[in-house]
């Protein structure tokens, strides 16, 4: 019954081929070359600013890495939450039609067994939890205005290549075309955008543009002297169609609903501060204690804690809050002291959080920033109320809502910075 | 030869015992949830869900089993297959039949896939029974938010028990192929369990980003993908592949080695 040694070859050769035939098949989808017909830097420019307004529906690889520490995950059923594109790796759908005057747009944050849905219907506003069951329901609002933009590739090329963007950081800017590659399996021209201004942290900036369309499918923000992307939005599979009941939002039965009030807009307003690449936008009233502490009052209130087997059961499912509150204060007590207030920064994005609560945040160096809020401070604001203008990192018009207890989501991105590394990490 | 290996593994008391326990695992959490009243606002997930709606404690029980208790039996059984027979003698007698090795082998294969069939339904109808008898049975809310009627929902349920079906058999094959390796049935338990939680391991270190998409463990929970509108299918796909390119790899390395192996005759 002795049978031939060899065999034993058999498993060998059978992985060597597996391995062979999928590292063939992913060199045979990888991006290559398409060839296109030739465009000049500023036919694709105002490519990108003249394409109309389109339907369409796809999902987003989504990279967030701008040195913050990893938000903690809480197990498989912490679920999914805004908070959480601050950093990491995401899966984002994106469904959004404004061909007829409305601005329609899905958001999906699609997260291991869990979803966060932001559903648009022009002014209207649905936020969908799954993992709580809680449909809040409100108008559109600044952070919500970014969060959108944040997870579509086409939204987020318009802050570095919309209108106004070119117009004040055209003097500063290096644009290079001519390449051409492949995303979500569309022919696509690249773009890409070298700021030239001492002092930010924006390296360069690539952008996809779909040759047929002129809708942009990928952005890749490099930081400066690093060759590791900080963001990284790509849509894995896109589709020129948009399913009208995607773009509708109606509480399922049994949910929670929540009727947000409206924010207090004048005590919240939004300024640009400075010019160019390391312009930086301007938030009031900001009080990150109170922001933090709102964060963890929804689950305890009116809820006795629960005991015995609902506490296990309890922690199995994972009962998110407490760990991000404490994430969030360490991080805030991380911040460094300057002449104009606590200063964090990160490989991409630097704050300054000054005493008389305001936040200010630009793409720029700390000590960029610290110069730009001192000139800030030094000149009233007369016209406080002006829309940032010539802000790379926020070119609409911004409104916070007021600072209250609004779960999952902290208004503005102010806690959780990393602390200032030295200038020599940086390089 | 198929029919006795499948009467083997299904007469025997040991792994009846473990299907009688992932039967009981749906009930007690579903029992636990009803006294409890852990409902709407407490709890967090799936398990939020099942006081609402009986359909989810299938859900649910798959979240919950998946990562360790299913393929964990899964792979026990399997281990057991070849290395167990070799440690009680009864290989011999068996490889004494007039039956080549390979038909052996791979009625021990189709009895260990078969096991992982039954665990993983037993563990999805005792969870439906459950569902049904202590809660209401309504229409399901997705993920995305959206509601599909209760007839769908059970075709998803059943999608969802496919998929998972799916993963535990390439568990099955993994625990089969240790198996094939050792004498030893403690060794190939050993083994495996081993590299179940090696991988799930793996699978929850950042560092190791790039290796994540090639480990058998990393998209067993993508099932619940199935319960978003549109359901996305990419992970699952991927994740299908991965445990196709396992199953092929470790079939033939436990076809070499069962039929190349100088048994102690």
């Amino acid at each position: 019954m002795r049978r031939p040694r060899w065999r034993l070859l058999t498993p060998v050769v059978v992985a060597v081929a597996v391995v062979a035939v999928t590292t063939f098949s992913q060199v045979l989808s990888a991006p290559g070359s398409p060839a296109l017909p030739r465009i000049s830097l500023i036919g694709l420019v105002q490519k990108v600013g003249k394409s109309p307004a389109r339907a369409f529906s796809g999902t987003v690889r989504l990279s967030v890495d701008i040195g913050l520490p990893r938000l903690p995950k809480l197990g498989t059923d912490g679920g999914a939450d805004p908070l959480r594109l601050l950093s990491g790796n995401h899966l984002v759908r994106v469904v959004a039609d404004a061909t007829d005057g409305e601005q329609r747009e899905r958001v999906a944050l699609l997260d291991t067994m869990s979803e966060y849905d932001i559903v648009r219907d022009d002014s209207e506003l649905w936020m969908w939890d799954s993992t709580r069951q809680l449909a809040r329901h409100g108008t559109v609002d600044a952070l919500t205005e970014v969060l959108l933009s944040f997870a579509s590739p086409a939204e987020l090329a318009k802050t570095f290549t919309g209108p106004s963007a070119i117009q004040t950081a055209v003097f500063d800017t290096d644009y290079m075309a001519g390449r051409t590659t492949r995303v979500a399996g569309r022919d696509c021209y690249v773009l890409r955008i070298t700021p030239n201004s001492p002092g930010t942290t924006v390296g360069s900036v690539r952008v996809a543009v779909d040759a047929a369309t002129g809708v942009p499918v990928s952005v890749t923000v490099y930081p400066t002297g690093s060759s590791k992307p900080a963001i990284k939005a790509e849509f894995e599979s896109l589709s020129f169609q948009a399913d009208p009941a995607e773009l509708r939002f109606i509480p399922p039965p049994g949910a929670t609903v929540v009727d947000e009030p409206e924010p207090d807009l004048p005590a919240n307003p939004v300024r640009g501060a400075g010019k160019g690449w390391t312009a930086a936008v301007a938030i009031g009233g900001v009080d990150p204690d109170s922001l933090i502490a709102g964060l963890g009052t929804e689950k305890s209130k009116n809820q006795p804690a629960p005991e015995g087997t609902a506490a296990v059961l309890a922690a199995l499912a994972g009962t998110p809050g407490t760990p991000l509150q404490s994430y969030l204060r360490m991080m805030m007590a991380a911040g460094d002291k300057s002449a104009v207030g606590l200063v964090w920064s990160s490989r991409l994005v630097s704050l300054v959080f000054t005493p008389d609560q305001r936040l200010y945040a630009a793409f720029a160096t700390p000590e960029s920033l610290v110069a730009t809020v001192a000139a800030d401070k030094a000149q009233p604001p007369a016209d406080g109320l002006r829309p940032a203008t010539g802000t790379p990192p926020d070119q609409k018009q911004i409104t916070v809502p007021a600072p209250g207890p609004i779960p999952g989501v902290a208004p503005g991105h102010i806690p959780g910075v990393a602390p200032a590394p030295a200038p020599a990490d940086r390089n | 030869m198929p029919s006795i290996e499948l009467a083997l593994t299904f007469r025997r008391r040991r792994n009846l015992l473990i299907l009688a326990v992932l039967a009981l695992l749906p009930v007690l959490v579903g029992i636990a949830v009803r006294v409890a009243g852990l409902g709407a606002g407490t709890g967090t997930g799936m398990l939020n869900q099942v006081a609402r709606n009986g359909l989810f404690l299938v859900f649910a029980s798959l979240a919950l089993t998946v990562p360790l208790f299913l393929p964990v039996a899964v792979g026990a059984v399997a281990a057991d297959q070849v290395a167990g027979d070799a440690a009680d003698g009864t290989l011999r007698t068996v490889l004494a039949w007039p039956v080549g090795r390979t038909r052996l082998l791979a009625a021990k294969l189709l009895a260990a896939v078969a096991f992982a069939v039954a665990a993983t339904f037993t563990v999805a109808l005792s969870a439906l029974a459950a569902g049904a008898a202590l809660f209401p049975m309504r229409d399901v809310t997705l993920l995305s938010g959206a509601t599909i009627p209760l007839g769908s929902a059970f075709a998803r349920a059943l999608l969802i028990a496919l998929v998972v079906t799916c993963c535990m058999a390439g568990v099955a094959i993994i625990g089969l192929t240790i198996s094939t390796l050792t004498d030893s049935p403690s060794t190939a338990l050993a083994g495996t369990v081993a590299l179940i939680v090696a991988a799930e391991i793996a699978g929850s270190i950042p560092q190791l980003a790039t290796l994540q998409p090639w480990l058998f463990s990393e998209d067993w929970l993508s099932f619940a993908d199935l319960l978003r509108t549109p359901m996305y299918w990419t992970t699952i796909t991927h994740s299908l592949w991965v445990q196709a390119v396992y199953a092929l790899i470790c079939t033939s390395l436990a076809w070499a080695r069962f039929t190349s192996r100088d048994l102690a005759l």
